[in-house]
């Protein structure tokens, strides 16, 4: 092969290299990025998650529930002979 | 000739100026590449890298039923930052008006970087912030604990403002429940802000490890609600009671009145409300005990349950030249043992006991009195049990009916855990264990315990086809060197039984406005509504 064409071949090559090389990083950098702003996002999920979940909770209070059960339904504690247990059941 | 050594020199200074400088961009590259090369590639290092230490979330704990007891959430915090205010004087005005303490620390620390304005900051606070539109003001979120079941604050306990354990089990697994931070190495540059190109994890830390209780959520609530009802009733300073499963030790409740609310405890100022009692404090329980002096002298065999015992039908005698006093409703003649005991007379039983002599303090231990119970939980009291090279005289007379012993309350409920196990040793617990226990030791015979259990089932009270047996505790509190019997604590400890089903209940009610009650009137009728209730409750789940 002649000097001037092995030259330009060998010069463009790398060139080439050093570009890919380049791309790689950036795509790397482009996905890393969209990967914390998905873990950003499932973190703020997460919370939003944890905060209804607390709400849940916090309604199920057993001292609410008693009380609007007796005040507002009008409904009384049971009393053991009115217990039976099915058997199997 | 002139111009041209004129040129010459120009030529020459301007050549001697460029290699100088040359000379010293060389000499400033060599300090920089080669000389200081370490502190300044460090340098670039620290702007480049970030270290962050994360902390895993807290983890839950749960009731047996897998509901939750303690859970995470998201509090809210203001900070300023007081080196770089804004507008110093409107920030002034407003800390002045609502968060005076603030102030008084920002003068204090005028040229500190951060400052806490106030941390956990309730839903009014943070809104007023919000209206406020002070730029000065940030909000940052914190990690706290959620508590769903109020009265089980005493159990769980609560964290602290750093979210660590402050007391009960939140702090004795603080670090089961805390997990392990992990440290990250982040590598970013000045633009990228909170985004990274790269993350290394430099210490791999644990998540935190759930806990699971043997509290039953439904029934604390229900026993919390009795012993509140009754407490108000009687207008006592304050009760506690506990129900355990004695065939492995699980407790399905514990719980004290007054209790405090432990998601709002900035303006908790006492502190005894925060004391789980059942474990941490003992008392002299007074005639309860008197089911494990009969026990001891059943099982080494000095009195039968039959034997005729002489109380000598009044209410104060001598023994050795020492005065006993039994309560006017327990006095009695020749009666048998067995009813020496239903009838609760001190004069009884001290004849017994006297011929039992140190072999009661031995008896007492046995039965886990002075001595740690082996549960996980911060504060327990081991209590007292006078040692015969203690004794006086009247030692041994007053060990006989519930004094010279103190004992918390889970003392009191192991010892009749182990009549209601069938003499097998128990050793209570909170936690849930997925290992499965041997049986444990069989401290007493099946004859004694079967003979103690007749004795109890004279002042049994059949629930349809189940049978709860007690033995009730009038003490006079001691209060200054004196026993003031005005002053009482009122104690029932039974078992409640049918079969393989088997609950062992304390309750104990302190210090009751009206005088002259015993706890047949006090601490025996809740002791009885809680057999019902936890029967109803055992039955409907």
């Amino acid at each position: 092969m002649k000097k001037a064409p092995f030259i330009i071949i060998f010069v463009s090559a790398h060139i080439a290299f050093v570009f890919v090389q380049i791309h790689q990083y950036s795509q790397t950098i482009k996905v890393s990025y969209q990967k914390q702003k998905n873990e950003k996002l499932k973190n703020s999920l997460e919370q939003k998650k944890q905060s209804l979940n607390n709400q849940l909770i916090a309604l199920q209070n057993r001292a609410a529930v008693k009380q609007y059960a007796v005040n507002t339904l009008q409904m009384s504690p049971v009393n053991l002979n009115q217990i039976k247990k099915v058997p199997g059941g | 000739m002139t111009t041209i050594k004129h040129y010459k020199i120009r030529a020459s200074i301007i050549f001697l100026f460029f290699c100088f400088l040359y000379a010293c961009i060389f000499f400033r590259l060599y300090l920089i590449q080669i000389k200081y090369h370490d502190v300044y590639a460090h340098m670039g290092k620290k702007q480049y890298h970030v270290t962050i230490t994360q902390a895993p979330p807290r983890a839950p704990i749960y009731d047996r039923s897998h509901h939750y007891l303690a859970v995470n959430k998201d509090s809210v915090s203001a900070f300023i930052l007081p080196k770089s205010l804004e507008n110093q004087s409107q920030l002034e005005k407003f800390l002045s008006v609502h968060f005076p303490q603030a102030l008084t620390r920002l003068h204090n620390h005028k040229n500190s970087y951060f400052m806490y304005v106030k941390r956990r900051l309730s839903d009014a606070q943070i809104k007023l912030i919000g209206d406020s539109n002070i730029a000065d003001i940030k909000l940052l979120n914190e990690p706290s604990r959620f508590y769903p079941l109020q009265s089980a604050g005493q159990i769980v306990g609560i964290t602290d403002i750093d979210n660590n354990g402050a007391f009960g089990i939140e702090l004795e697994f603080n670090a089961q429940l805390a997990g392990k931070p992990s440290t990250f190495t982040l590598e970013n540059d000045a633009r990228s802000g909170h985004f990274y190109f790269e993350k290394q994890t430099k210490v791999q830390g644990k998540t935190g490890t759930p806990i699971t209780l043997t509290i039953d959520s439904d029934l604390q609530f229900i026993i919390s609600q009795e012993l509140q009802a009754t407490v108000e009733q009687h207008d006592a300073k304050e009760g506690a009671a506990i129900i355990i499963d004695p065939q492995n030790g699980q407790i399905l409740a514990m719980t004290n009145w007054p209790m405090f609310d432990p998601n709002n405890t900035d303006d908790l100022t006492n502190m005894e409300i925060t004391k789980n009692k059942v474990v941490t404090e003992v008392y002299e329980l007074g005639s309860v005990i008197k089911m494990c002096a009969a026990l001891a002298a059943l099982e080494e065999g000095v009195v039968q349950l039959d034997e005729l015992i002489d109380c000598q039908n009044r209410i104060t005698t001598y023994i050795d030249h020492r005065r006993i006093n039994t309560v006017p409703v327990s006095v009695a003649g020749i009666i048998p043992f067995s009813k020496v005991i239903a009838k609760s007379n001190n004069i009884g039983i001290a004849i017994v006991a006297k011929r039992l002599g140190p072999k009661i303090y031995d008896y007492y231990k046995k039965l886990g009195f002075g001595q740690k119970t082996g549960i996980t939980f911060p504060g327990e009291q081991k209590g007292f049990v006078n040692p015969p090279d203690n004794w006086s005289k009247q030692s041994i007379i007053s060990l006989s009916y519930g004094y010279e012993i103190t004992a918390s309350l889970l003392q009191l409920a192991r010892a009749f855990s182990i009549v209601a196990n069938d003499g097998y040793d128990v050793i209570p617990t909170l936690i849930i264990n997925t290992q499965s226990h041997d049986r444990t030791d069989q401290l007493f015979s099946m004859a004694s315990i079967q003979a103690i259990k007749d004795i109890m089932k004279k002042t049994r009270k059949d629930i349809q086809d189940y049978t709860l047996m007690y033995k009730t505790g009038t003490a006079n509190k001691l209060i200054d060197g004196q026993y003031d019997n005005t002053k009482n604590i009122f104690t029932c400890a039974g078992i409640l039984e049918k079969g393989d089903y088997r609950r062992v209940i304390v309750v104990f009610i302190n210090q009751v406005a009206k005088r002259n009650l015993l706890a047949a009137t006090v601490a025996a009728p809740l002791l009885e509504k809680l057999a019902k209730k936890l029967l109803i409750h055992d039955k409907v789940m």
